[in-house]
């Protein structure tokens, strides 16, 4: 069996999605975190469930690429029962998507999910009259605490049994009229032929047919009886129905308190201290990661300090085995000692800060700054997650409306140091040079990410649609969801990178011990010396296409040792980092991109980033010779 | 008195009366609960003609200047 869940970006999807499969999908406080299904596997009464995890959707009236891949999903692949989710306090407005679903045809279920927060609002909900309107299973949740979940599992399974699909409610009479002409006379070979007739009425391109002179009557008639657009008319004809619906089940029993967050939102969102808190916001989170990170990273690294020379010990220094063995260890040192300090705390930070529902603040605030570029408020997400990770940065950027506009967010998101150049860059310069310096790279990027924006807008010459964007409650983020978020991304990096700098790092230093590497390193002087590095330095940028923080670990390894000031000069730590925190995106984020935007825009997005990096690493280069030199 | 969503001050209540632009741009209204006949209520707006906040049925969202542009709105007092 196949369960299927829907509902409105924030209604709470993904986390029983978690709770039931045990699978961990990302869960935010911000609209469109899942934006690609998410499968996972349950067990109900020994019966083996699949359960998948749509993008939230606010209509089937597809506006952007996550609502278009939940609405092609309920449409095109197999689905056992429909399990769509309500923010039960935000119930009137959710209606219209559940009305939508029930023209589907498909077994379902209602979900009255944060029951607790409708409460709160003094809202209260007679579920039994509402299933008897809808003709499904009501089930009320609150899936954070896991209530009402197993009884939620055992309606679904009854649903899907019985085949319990509801009944589409019937519009007004006349509206009712001309979809019965559509479907009676248009050859309608998709099914569910209601919600067909209905698409091809409301013009929806994603439902292309020749059109027919019977089609277009019906339209006509339509529009001209109502003075509206059709979508508009069967848009508002659903309004009506859900708002009936509604004040038939909805017991408003005291009005809603002044929320904590209409007053926390006037500071957040206040046109001074708004800023000043968001400036505070970004510079705690760096300089506490900084700190917790520089203070864990000492002593680890001195624990594998003691170790290499008891390597020596065991191999014979100069063979063959001891170089292998020392690589190893090296990359092993690396992960431990300089990814994890950083990259652990950082992962937890970001993911509080997502949890809260302050991104969506930070939008409202940087909105007008994002049109100075050319893209608008929304892309704000985009590149606040590029801080953690680029891939799920790049994958975020379906939650725009327009190509163009996610073209562009998906290569200015891969310039956003992510979690592992933060490390270079807190390691590094950060570590050697002081945190004002980590900083100023930090400060350089977002210059950078704002004149690559108006370029690549002079490129792309098309007007953003603007901005429309739901603004959550604040939730105090739960620990729990905290944790397995931030362990669901250190798990990429001990799985696939880990292993990678460990071989990574005794390659190289296979490759020192027979000489090898000098020849690459010659070759890629093409880079190096018009910057100004050492040349030993150039193998580091090859593993950095792998992953970004190899360059740093086999920056070490390259050297030969861990005192960077002591080999290379200020000036050629700053080219390195800029240089490395700019150029091509590693692979998985290349990957990504070439999903999301194709392979030709992909390449684009490689030479324009390495053209960046080249030039601002040359400026870097020359600019610090001339400051040194006054 | 008929103005835009825009050129309406924190703190009022209106009545939407139409929704200009395209189909995208109504639809994603719509998907908020925002219909002709609703009433809404300017929460603030940001700074440097940034969005607006805006309150329907419980729903908070932002809707950036060009789109307000296109909501027609009257006055409730």
């Amino acid at each position: 069996m196949r369960v299927v869940l829907v509902g409105q970006p924030n209604s709470g999807k993904s986390t029983i999605f978690n709770y039931l499969s045990g699978y961990r999908a990302i869960t935010s406080n911000f609209p469109g975190t899942t934006v690609k299904y998410t499968v996972g596997k349950l067990y109900v009464d020994g019966l083996e469930c699949e359960c998948v995890d749509l993008p939230g959707t606010y209509s089937l009236t597809s506006a952007d690429a996550a609502e278009r891949e939940a609405r092609r999903f309920l449409l095109e692949e197999r689905v056992d029962v429909i399990v769509n989710v309500v923010d039960a306090s935000l119930l009137g407005r959710s209606l219209e998507l559940t009305l939508e679903l029930l023209e589907l045809e498909k077994p379902m279920v209602l979900v009255l999910n944060m029951i607790d927060e409708a409460e709160r609002k003094g809202i209260k909900i007679d579920e039994g009259k509402l299933s008897e309107i809808l003709g499904i299973p009501v089930a009320k949740t609150i899936a954070y605490t896991g209530q009402g979940l197993t009884e939620m599992v055992h309606e679904a399974l009854r649903a899907w049994r019985e085949e319990i699909k509801g009944r589409p409610i019937p519009f007004s009479r006349d509206v009712e009229r001309v979809i019965a002409e559509v479907t009676e006379r248009e050859e309608i070979r998709r099914l569910p032929a209601r919600f067909v007739a209905l698409k091809l009425l409301e013009k929806d391109p994603d439902f292309p047919i020749p059109s027919s002179p019977h089609l277009e009557e019906a339209r006509r008639k339509l529009e001209e009886s109502h003075g509206r657009p059709a979508d508009v008319v069967l848009s508002s004809e659903r309004h009506a129905l859900a708002m009936n619906i509604y004040e038939e089940v909805v017991q408003v029993i005291r009005s809603p308190r002044v929320s904590l967050r209409d007053r926390l939102d006037d500071w957040v969102m206040h046109p001074l201290w708004g800023y000043l808190i968001l400036v505070a916001v970004f510079c705690a989170l760096f300089f506490g990661v900084f700190k917790v990170g520089s203070y864990l990273e000492e002593p680890l690294i001195g624990v594998f300090d003691r170790l290499s020379p008891l390597l020596s010990r065991v191999f014979s220094s100069g063979g063959v085995a001891y170089s292998l063995a020392k690589g190893a260890l090296d990359g092993i040192a690396g992960g431990v000692g300089i990814v994890l300090p950083y990259l652990v705390p950082f992962l937890l930070a970001l993911a509080a800060l997502e949890d809260s529902g302050y991104l969506p603040r930070v939008a409202f605030l940087l909105d007008s700054f994002m049109h100075r570029i050319g893209l608008h408020g929304k892309s704000v997400v985009p590149f606040l997650l590029g801080y953690g990770c680029s891939v799920p940065a790049v994958m975020a950027t379906r939650i725009l409306e327009s190509e163009r506009d996610r073209i562009i967010t998906a290569i200015l998101a891969t310039l956003i140091p992510c979690s592992a150049r933060t490390v270079i860059i807190l390691g590094l310069v950060s570590y050697y040079l002081g945190p004002l310096y980590a900083i100023g790279v930090y400060v350089l990027n977002l210059l950078v990410v704002g004149v690559a924006g108006m370029i690549l807008s002079m490129i792309y010459p098309e007007i953003t649609p603007g901005l429309i964007l739901e603004v959550p409650r604040y939730h105090p983020p739960s620990l729990r969801s905290i944790v397995i978020k931030s362990w669901y991304r250190l798990k990429e990096f001990i799985i696939v990178a880990w292993p990678l700098l460990i071989g990574g790092s005794a390659l190289l230093a296979l490759l020192q011990h027979f000489g090898f590497e000098r020849v690459l390193n010659r070759a890629l002087a093409l880079v190096t010396y018009p910057l100004g590095l050492p040349q030993e330095v150039g193998t580091t940028l090859i593993f950095g296409i792998l992953r970004k923080e190899l360059s740093l670990i086999m920056l070490f390894e390259a050297l030969g040792t861990k005192d960077v000031l002591g080999v290379m000069s200020v000036g050629q730590i700053l080219t390195f980092t800029i240089f490395v925190v700019f150029y091509i995106p590693c692979l998985a984020t290349a990957a990504a991109l070439w999903r999301e935007i194709g392979g030709r825009r992909t390449l684009f997005a490689l030479l324009f980033t390495f053209a960046i990096a080249f030039v601002l690493a040359s400026i870097t280069r020359m600019a610090w010779g001339l400051w040194v030199k006054v | 008195m008929r103005l835009t969503l825009d050129q309406v001050s924190p703190g009022k209540r209106v009545k939407v009366v139409s929704i200009g632009g395209g189909r995208g741009c109504r639809q994603q209204l719509f998907g908020l609960g925002v219909y002709p006949g609703e009433v809404l209520t300017v929460l603030r707006s940001a700074p440097f003609a940034g969005p607006i906040m805006v309150e329907a049925n419980g729903t908070t969202f932002m809707i950036g200047r060009g789109m307000a542009q296109r909501v027609v709105v009257e006055e409730v007092d």
